[in-house]
């Protein structure tokens, strides 16, 4: 499969790759800290919040859903002490993508059905396949999530 | 008589193939390599829907994928089978989920878990690469 980031291939090294392919779970799943599929579908498969609409890909819906795990908008993306980071990605208003940042400012990203993996920047994922940088969450936390590899 | 192949339009182009599972495994492998990579799953691509549309004949097949967890199959059979064995607290739970439906195949003759199990491997050329390492 030739995943549509041509310039993430040349940044990664072996031991940036955290686990295994698996469909247990998105990235979605990995930045709430439940590794399921979440996604507003309605399918057996995949969860979401009850009280959320199904169908609703929008940023905003995606951003209304981490703000019930306590991450509020930001301004910048340099890591905090204290604090926990989100990428949330978007293209043209739909949600694409969520990175998750490491305490030393590197950032994690569970890619769909495929790896997690670790790459420099969030900006490493821009592009075509999940778009632009939308917004960046956080919320009080000091979880160093490189202990965490991998979830399922 | 003439006999019908069964045809797929896949990427804008109708194609004929020999048997239901050949016209099956290419829609898959369309469908599936579409969405790899991606954080949320496309259940209205072309190629997911002639699958449905495949209707009882395509149960079996999709009950290898589940077995195989090769994808997001359980939108499609629970579209053609228009009822699901999954309890509504195992909503989500990928494992759960796969036991409820691989349970009901044995339970309605798509044969036993067991031999459910595996059979994709022998045959890697009909599922797409899963790694971004390609």
């Amino acid at each position: 499969m030739q995943i549509r980031l041509p310039n993430l291939h040349a940044l990664l090294q072996d031991d940036d790759f955290k686990s295994p392919p698996t469909i247990a779970y998105n990235c979605v799943g990995y930045a709430v800290g439940d590794p399921r599929w979440w996604q507003p579908s309605g399918d057996e498969g995949h969860v979401w919040l009850n009280d959320l609409p199904v169908g609703d890909y929008s940023v905003a819906q995606y951003v209304d859903m981490f703000k019930r795990f306590g991450f509020l908008p930001c301004a910048g993306m340099e890591p905090e002490v204290g604090f926990e980071k989100l990428a949330v990605f978007g293209n043209q208003g739909e949600f694409e993508h969520v990175a998750i940042q490491l305490s030393d400012g590197r950032w994690i990203s569970k890619l769909g059905d495929l790896e997690d993996i670790q790459h420099p920047a969030a900006q490493n994922l821009e592009g075509n396949f999940y778009g632009k940088i939308d917004i960046i969450l956080k919320r009080p936390g000091d979880i160093n999530r490189t202990d965490s590899f991998p979830l399922a | 008589m003439r006999v019908l192949h069964p045809f797929a339009l896949i990427g804008g182009a109708t194609v004929e193939y020999p048997t239901h599972e050949a016209k099956f495994r290419a829609l898959a492998v369309d469908w599936l390599d579409s969405q790899t990579g991606k954080s949320r799953v496309d259940f209205s691509h072309p190629s997911h829907q002639q699958i449905i549309g495949m209707g009882q004949i395509a149960i079996p097949f999709i009950l290898k994928e589940i077995a195989n967890q090769t994808g997001h199959w359980f939108h499609a059979i629970r579209s053609i089978v228009g009822t699901t064995p999954v309890p509504a607290d195992a909503r989500g739970d990928l494992n759960a989920a796969t036991t409820a439906w691989l349970t009901w195949g044995a339970e309605n003759g798509y044969g036993r878990i067991e031999d459910l199990k595996g059979q994709l491997d022998a045959d890697p050329s009909a599922k797409p690469s899963r790694s971004i390492a390609g």
